[in-house]
């Protein structure tokens, strides 16, 4: 086809070295030629970069600014860097509390998700229907505000009258006012609910497999399940794993939801206190915005390294 | 605390090890003799707890009598006084039941009075009655009558209600025989005022929909019983009058009335509904032949304001009908429910004869409950069935004929016998068939409440399960309250049954009474099902709370002559169908949210309400009816979540006004210029003369101007201030032989006592450490200083108050988490600290402590050389309204608009529509969203009685606001962290307090510079 031997023709020009000018005629040309391609991804091009794109361009530069919400931003250069790295102790803490989350809840959350959709999996139709729900459902209906009657401080909170029945303790524990417990709680809660889109995506990949492969790994000895899941089912899923590992590995660095609902925004000393949660305290609370977009960046920057390193990691299970 | 726990624990699990060893040697008879020292230690660590209890109770903090003494040989002796109740009317009813015969009627001329302390004035005419007496002011008035027969007497007034007084309340009535009063509820009566809508004609806006009509007092003589104020009787209330001269005493304790004639009677048993007919049929009674219809909402007037025409366009056969638009078309619903509240109506009959009258409503509020009417004819009762006609369950409209059920279990219809011409026709909420059921169900949740409180005297509120409490022994009379309870209950359980055929929702009884068997017959099972026991008593309390609630609807009255076929008034299925889809059509079509009227001249105001639909309805009511009418200005209301108020102000499309804002925001916004200064205004300080002296305060900012001269900028007006009182169970206090404490040192010197009985007080630390304040104002200093530029945290009485605060939590173990609610009610928290609101809410929900507890102003601190006790209280909320200058800036004509906000603004705060709105949100939404408007006046048309509004008045003398600091979110958030730094891990409270308020300060002072204005000299360095 002609269109082919077209791009072709465009790829060998690529690699020339090119003046600007031509250069860009050329991207021109080669959009003119795959028109119908750039109108196909269109739709989402549009509110990706209204949505995404622009907002993220934005926060970049508001955050060399002062900004009040009400007020014109007024531009202060890199002080607000300076100053969450120097002056601000909370940041520290928040950024402490993230990485914490992140390198817990992330990869144990990960590992999660692969087990139960694998465990899942060899289940019959209507009852993997049916654990797909309800291990699904914590994600889906944010229920994790049942947390707030089992840690509540009150002697009648659950946990507290349990373990005073039991005589485990002779007051109650501020579960989520005391700092000694209210991280590990959140933690706790959010490995709870984080059964999320990455869950999905390794049962639809778990579903996808060929089972010819595994019939010939049968043949030629695979012993237990074990070897086959390593020999025969994983290598078939690198695409789902590195999408489940970056959406749970990135998606850990933005935690902040469960931690406000159930400690509060901000938690008692910060104990809880997480880089969202930061950014919704100036941006909300102290109507800093500038400050605020500045953190953005550095979580922006967190997630994008954390992507390269998942990346690293998982390339030998990926086909690229 | 950790050390606390961890010894805990390690007891606990020695505990477990002493058990283990204990029952290894109970089957090797080998060691026996060690087996008894090794007994006697396991006993003693899993008792230890609960010991150290026991010796501090024995220690004696308190009056001998009123303390258990434990673990002695003695056996206890705890008076069962309190757990008869005594001296209400029931009580007194029950005393003299039998002379509740037919007796002479005794009338006295009002004007014959013998002494009064209320100033009055006799009038030879008023209103069209010959000498009656005028009230000019609270006080009683007494009266000498003659009784010729000893017996019961019910009282009836004649009484004509003044509006003088404008404030539109119930009437208080108390009432004295021979000086005293006979019984306890002889202090709380009430007399029920007259409305009427003022319009008779109905009026339309613009775009079609029909107007509410304003609500005005309508005087009429009126003549009225008076009844129990909780209607659970079903007759009036009656007094035991000897023969002889005895002199009665009737004060009226809020607003001022005439009165006509004060009337005794007792016309002994009522006529009968067979009795009825045959009186009627030997006077030559025939059937009538006609049909008429009376419209629910054309009634002539009704004891409440809050009972009023509403529109309802879900059913086809409402009338009058539209598919889209307001129609006022039915009356009452959920706000016609209570006791005592009374609709008239008057009915033009067309010819002599008996009428079945039949009524479309609509109760779908209540399930498997029957609200119940008692039907008056010329003002009187016809005969005795009428008194409780009821309308059951179902959901949307049913059709039902008054009538009752026979013997034979057969329903009949009523006949009404009416002569042609005019009648008047009225009916009353009551109780009904489950007065004495409720009343009777009262006494036994008050009864169990005060078991329950008897036994965690003991127990303490969570049990050791593995110890035998022998609560049979320790506390006397224990078994034979459960016996009188449980025989109580098998009694309401019957009671029930026969009016219902089977318990329905009235379930909980049969599962209270086994356990109750079961707390009997073993009563070493009670700890261990202490809590269950707990929430059974709470579903019990609640089941009876809500057979007091009879709400129904109205739609029309058909009077049909008991000689035809009345007309089918329930809709068909077709009907049904046809109509939805017509108002689904419709509203494709009809703009629903364009109520209201227009303005000729185009000037328009926007306005953002962020509470809730109920508080926006009444808004847009008020604002239709009276605000656009009277200034030409229409109003668009829009229920927008304040959240994005900020937003929407950069982006241009906020509002003109802004109501109901929490505390803070005014000032967020304020110092960032997007709020409009309101003393600018000229007559500004005029209105700030509607609110107390200090509520502008939180939203004052004081600074600099260019000039350098101190400038003061308010940037809101209050709407709403809520401060806190201190409620106790004088009840639990009587017991105890304690008082209510006046100071904190007072307090201090309680609480061992309450403690020691396993009960605690409740001091809420968790808003943003009100205490604090409340400690620092009380020593007389503020917890900033006088500008707001920084605060006092860092003064020796700040580091006392702070000090005093935490000890509560560290020394006297007060629970830092709690719900204040359940824990009044059941007792275990005698004493909390909540907000003034809560008097309505502990009244809505918890009936069975009326008259039980208290409130008074919050414990204060002596000042030795004045013997004052300074009671300040830091106000809690307050939410107010202010004007973005924003988005008027960007308006056509921004003057005619910023003039036409402060117009609007100085109407929303006036004292009549505030108390309006008040009143209107606690009909939409119960008297539990009761209005703590900020205005004065308004304060004294809301529906408080006159004891309470004492109260809630003295404490608000006492009431300072405290400023919103620039930065201000940053004190809260610090002043939480020191508190659980200092009560989770006993952290030096000083050093605590300085730490969190460097913080504190150095915001202050960041935000302060940021936005150029004043900062104290220490932070320039």
């Amino acid at each position: 086809m002609a269109s082919v031997s077209k791009q072709r023709e465009i790829e060998l020009l690529k690699k020339k070295k090119l003046s600007f000018s031509e250069r860009a005629a050329l991207t021109w040309r080669s959009m003119k030629e795959n028109k119908i391609n750039y109108l196909l991804i269109m739709p989402f091009m549009v509110f990706f970069t209204l949505f995404t794109i622009i907002p993220i361009a934005a926060s970049m530069v508001l955050s060399f600014t002062r900004y009040d919400i009400l007020n014109t931003p007024i531009f202060i250069g890199w002080n607000n860097y300076l100053r969450m790295f120097l002056e601000d102790s909370v940041f520290l803490i928040a950024l402490k509390n993230t990485l914490k989350f992140a390198i817990i809840t992330g990869p144990v959350s990960y590992l999660l998700c692969f087990i139960f959709a694998w465990f899942i999996n060899d289940l019959s139709p209507v009852a993997r229907a049916f654990f797909t729900v309800v291990f699904y459902a914590p994600t889906l209906a944010n229920v994790y505000f049942i947390f707030q009657y089992l840690f509540s401080s009150d002697m009648y909170g659950l946990i507290n009258s349990i373990m005073m029945n039991l005589g485990m303790i002779d007051e109650p524990i501020a579960w989520l006012k005391n700092t000694k417990y209210m991280l590990n709680i959140v933690i706790i809660v959010q490995l709870w609910c984080s059964l999320g889109t990455s869950f999905l995506s390794f049962i639809a990949g778990l579903q996808n497999l060929d089972p010819s492969l595994a019939e010939a790994g049968a043949i030629d000895g695979v012993r237990n399940r074990f070897q086959e899941l390593f020999y025969i089912t994983l290598p078939q899923m690198g695409g789902m794993l590195m999408f489940g590992a970056v959406m749970q590995i990135s998606s850990s660095f933005a935690v902040g939801g469960i931690s406000s609902s159930l400690l509060g925004n901000p938690s008692v000393d910060y104990a809880g206190h997480t880089l969202v949660l930061h950014i919704s305290d100036f941006g909300h609370t102290r109507f800093e915005l500038g400050y605020a977009s500045a953190i953005a960046v550095v979580l922006f920057a967190m997630m994008i390294l954390s992507k390269a390193l998942i990346n690293k990691l998982l390339a030998r299970f990926s086909h690229d | 605390m950790k050390d606390k726990s961890a010894s805990s624990v390690l007891r606990s699990f020695l505990a477990v090890v002493m058990i283990l060893i204990m029952a290894f040697s109970m089957t090797t008879f080998v060691f026996a003799d060690e087996v008894v020292e090794n007994d006697a230690t396991a006993a003693g660590d899993t008792a230890a707890g609960a010991e150290k209890e026991e010796t501090s109770t024995n220690n004696s903090y308190g009056p001998a009598d009123t303390v258990i003494p434990e673990g002695s040989n003695n056996e206890t002796q705890v008076s069962v006084v309190g757990f008869y109740r005594s001296g209400r009317y029931v009580d007194y009813y029950t005393e003299y039941q039998q002379y509740d015969v037919a007796l002479p009627e005794i009338k006295v001329d009002a004007t014959q009075i013998v002494s009064a302390t209320a100033p009055n004035e006799i009038k030879a005419s008023y209103e069209g009655r010959n000498q009656v007496v005028v009230t000019k002011g609270a006080g009683s008035l007494t009266y000498q009558i003659n009784v010729s027969k000893t017996g019961m007497y019910a009282i009836c007034l004649e009484y004509f209600p003044l509006l003088g007084d404008g404030n539109g309340k119930d009437y208080e009535i108390a009432v004295m025989v021979d000086g005293k009063y006979p019984h306890s509820d002889a202090k709380r009566f009430s007399l029920k005022r007259n409305w009427a809508d003022e319009e008779d004609e109905s009026a339309f806006d613009s775009v079609g929909n029909e107007l509410y009509s304003k609500q005005v007092e309508s005087a009429k003589w009126m003549t009225k019983d008076i009844r129990d104020p909780d209607g659970v009787f079903d007759d009036a209330v009656k007094f035991y009058l000897t023969e002889g001269v005895h002199t009665i005493t009737i004060s009226v304790n809020t607003g001022v009335l005439a009165l006509d004639s004060i009337r005794f009677y007792n016309d002994g048993e009522e006529m009968s509904y067979a009795d009825y007919i045959a009186m009627n049929d030997s006077k030559g009674a025939a059937d009538a032949m006609e049909e008429f219809v009376l419209e629910a909402e054309t009634y002539i007037d009704k004891s409440e304001s809050l009972i009023q025409p509403a529109y309802d366009r879900s059913d086809p056969k409402v009338t009058p009908y539209s598919i889209s638009k307001t129609r006022l078309n039915v009356l009452g619903g959920e706000n016609w429910n209570t006791n005592g509240q009374t609709v008239n109506w008057q009915i033009e009959v067309p010819e002599d004869g008996y009428y079945t009258i039949g009524v479309r409503y609509r109760q779908s509020y209540v399930e498997d409950s029957t609200s119940f009417r008692r039907i008056y004819i010329d003002g009187e009762v016809p005969f005795e069935e009428a008194n409780a006609v009821g309308f059951p369950f179902g959901s949307g409209y049913n059709y039902k004929v008054l009538g009752d059920v026979d013997e034979n279990g057969k329903a009949y219809d009523f006949k009404f016998y009416l002569t042609k011409g005019q009648h008047d026709l009225s009916m009353e909420v009551v109780i009904g068939d489950m007065a004495r059921v409720s009343r009777e169900a009262e006494d036994i949740v008050y009864q169990l409440n005060y078991i329950y409180r008897k036994i965690i005297m003991v127990t303490g509120t969570t049990p050791d399960t593995y110890r035998d409490y022998e609560l049979d022994k320790k506390i006397a009379g224990l078994m034979d309250m459960f016996k009188s309870v449980h025989e109580d209950m098998l009694l309401v359980e019957e009671e029930v049954i026969a009016i219902n055929g089977n318990l329905g929702s009235a379930s909980i009884i049969n599962t209270l009474k086994l356990q109750l068997q079961d707390f009997i017959a073993k009563p070493y099972v009670i700890p261990d099902r202490l809590s269950t026991f707990k929430d059974n008593i709470s579903t019990l309390s609640s089941w009876m709370l809500a057979l007091r609630n009879q709400p129904v609807q109205f739609d029309k009255l058909v009077f049909a002559g008991s000689g035809i076929v009345p007309t089918r008034q329930v809709s068909n299925f077709f009907e049904n169908v046809s109509h939805e889809v017509r108002a689904f059509i419709s509203s494709f079509v009809d703009d629903y949210t364009s109520v209201g009227a227009e303005s000729s001249t185009g000037r328009d105001l926007t306005i953002w309400v962020g509470t809730g639909r109920d508080q926006a309805t009444v808004l847009k009511t008020l604002t239709t009816n009276y605000f656009t009418p009277e200034t030409d200005i229409s109003v668009n209301v829009g229920l927008v979540p304040l959240g994005i108020l900020e937003k929407a102000i950069v982006a241009g499309r906020g509002p003109d006004i802004a109501l109901h804002i929490g505390r803070a925001t005014p000032m967020n916004l304020g110092f960032r210029n997007a709020v409009y200064d309101l003393t600018q205004f000229s007559d500004f300080e005029e209105v700030t003369k509607r609110f107390s002296k200090y509520a502008l305060v939180p939203y004052t900012l004081s600074t600099n101007d260019d000039a350098g001269n101190p400038v003061k900028k308010v940037f809101a007006l209050p709407e709403t201030q809520d401060f806190k009182l201190m409620f106790y169970r004088s009840d639990i206090f009587a017991e105890l032989g304690i008082s209510a404490p006046n100071t904190w040192d007072e307090l201090d010197d309680v609480l061992p006592y309450i403690q020691a009985n396993n009960m605690t007080v409740g001091l809420d630390p968790n808003a943003s450490g009100e205490t604090f304040y409340t400690l620092i104002l009380q020593s007389g200093h503020t917890p900033y200083r006088e500008d707001g530029t920084a605060t006092n945290f860092t003064e020796q009485y700040a580091i006392d108050a702070f000090e005093r605060w935490t000890r509560y939590y560290l020394q006297y173990d007060l629970p830092t988490d709690y719900s204040w609610y359940s824990r009044f009610r059941n007792g275990e928290m005698p004493l909390v600290i909540q907000g003034y609101s809560s008097i309505t809410y502990l009244q809505e929900s918890a009936p069975e402590l009326n008259g039980l507890w208290k409130v008074a102003p919050v414990p204060g601190i002596l000042d030795k050389e004045t013997g004052v006790i300074n009671r300040t209280d830091q106000s809690s909320g307050m939410s107010g309204c202010m004007i973005i200058e924003r988005t008027i800036k960007k308006a056509k004509n921004p003057e005619q608009k910023l003039q036409d906000a402060w117009t609007f603004m100085k109407w929303w705060t006036s004292a009549d529509i505030a108390a309006d709105y008040g009143n209107r949100v606690e009909m939409a939404i119960g008297s539990v969203a009761r209005y703590s408007t900020a205005n004065l006046q308004a304060f004294e048309k809301i529906k408080w009685s006159s004891d309470e509004a004492a109260v809630i008045k003295a404490q608000r003398e006492w009431t300072r606001e405290t400023p919103e600091l620039v930065g201000g979110y940053y004190v809260s958030r610090n002043i939480i962290n020191a508190f659980r730094n200092v009560v989770n891990n006993s952290a030096n409270p000083r050093e605590k307090l300085f730490y969190y308020n460097n913080e504190i300060n150095d915001e202050i002072w960041r935000k302060r510079s940021e936005y150029h204005l004043s900062v104290p000299e220490e932070a320039r360095k």
